[in-house]
């Protein structure tokens, strides 16, 4: 690649049947802060956060064989 | 406020999309985050409202009615070992082993025995209960830096789409996977994906989609055997290889977080010097494995 892409950090929780002690916005600060701890760095220090996660009906908005596409939801600037 | 965007799938979805804002100079430091909580809802059901409604949806399609069409259709092509249930169950047990998964994963489908298998109810013929993955609840997290020549390297990605009607393509083959490693071997310049890559981490939703991933991957092929693929996958049959990836599909692993895990498992081993050569990971999203998404890592 003409500009290296590395990964500094990674982070997950303890993967479980039921979480019931968290709501999903605690379960994703336990990862991103295991990541953020993993490379030394503060969220002050990244420029921009991706997320993913599941939408119901995008099945019907998946057509194409072959096709290079991501499905893109929400941007905020 | 950070800029943010959101991508539907698997978490290695969002990772290339972060990887492109830094190819593209548009940042340099993203941090892509994947979560999963299963729990709030009844999936099984759910899943069925990823189907068209006219015509899929009343027929009471699902994730498990996918994953056994898929199944059936692969055994029909290609009836090797893994038509014999026992095998599976063998192959399943494998992969709910290793000493990686404790220290994350949830204990009760840990290090399951192939007669814990073989006593599962039939979910969707073939494949018993305990063939398939459990939803759960979970998240990862992986940052990504540009112009780093010091940390795990991603040197190539590449994903593509299958037709979303099960009947319009071929189950017993993912040419979406195909076409996904095509792409990232050609980022990466890898000349031989199979000479260059010496150990797998797929997102594995079924016992079926182990071999049939590796074989659409070109990583393997049947001729090879049974043993052959399972080295591959960093699995072995005796006591547990001390490169386990951590198939925790078993242990209530989340669908959207499953390639992400994989990713942080292939950077584990990386860093560990447990892998010579390139990781390849993969992930998928949609019925059977409809959407997939291949990394390469050194």
């Amino acid at each position: 690649m003409a500009r290296p892409v590395a990964i500094l950090g990674t982070g997950q929780t303890y993967h479980t049947k039921a979480r019931a002690d968290v709501h999903q916005g605690e379960l994703v600060l336990e990862a991103a802060e295991a990541a953020l701890l993993d490379a030394d760095l503060s969220f002050e220090d990244i420029d921009a956060i991706v997320l993913t996660n599941m939408e119901l009906f995008e099945g019907r908005s998946m057509p194409g064989y072959g096709k290079n596409r991501l499905l893109l939801h929400i941007v905020e600037q | 406020m950070k800029p943010e965007t959101r991508i539907t799938g698997d978490g290695l979805f969002a990772l290339a999309h972060a990887a492109m804002t830094i190819l593209s100079g548009q940042y340099d430091k993203v941090l892509v985050v994947a979560h999963g909580k299963a729990s709030e809802g009844d999936q099984e059901k759910l899943s069925n409202w990823t189907y068209d409604p006219v015509f899929q949806q009343p027929l009471g399609f699902t994730d498990s009615t996918a994953l056994g069409l898929q199944a059936q259709a692969f055994l029909r092509r290609c009836p090797t070992a893994l038509a014999d249930e026992e095998a599976r169950a063998e192959l399943v047990a494998a992969l709910s082993g290793g000493d990686f998964v404790s220290e994350l994963a949830d204990s009760g489908y840990r290090n399951l025995r192939a007669a814990d298998v073989l006593e599962s109810s039939i979910v969707f013929n073939p494949l018993h209960e305990l063939e398939i993955g459990k939803p759960g609840d979970g998240a990862t997290a992986v940052l990504l830096e540009g112009n780093n020549k010091e940390g795990v390297e991603l040197q190539g990605f590449g994903y593509s789409n299958d037709s979303h009607y099960l009947g319009d393509r071929d189950l017993s083959r993912s040419g979406a996977l195909t076409e996904a490693v095509t792409r990232a071997t050609a980022m990466a310049e890898m000349g031989n994906v199979k000479e260059e890559v010496s150990q797998c981490f797929w997102s594995l939703r079924s016992s079926i989609q182990l071999p049939l991933w590796a074989e659409s991957a070109g990583i393997w092929s049947f001729e090879e055997g049974l043993v052959k693929l399972m080295a591959t996958s960093g699995v072995s049959t005796g006591n547990g290889s001390a490169n386990h990836p951590g198939y925790n599909q078993w242990h209530h692993l989340p669908l959207i977080t499953s390639g992400l895990q994989r990713l942080i498992s292939a950077v584990r081993g990386i860093e560990n010097k447990d892998i010579d050569g390139s990781a390849l990971v993969q992930g998928c999203y949609g019925p059977a494995g409809q959407t997939q998404i291949v990394c390469l890592l050194k």
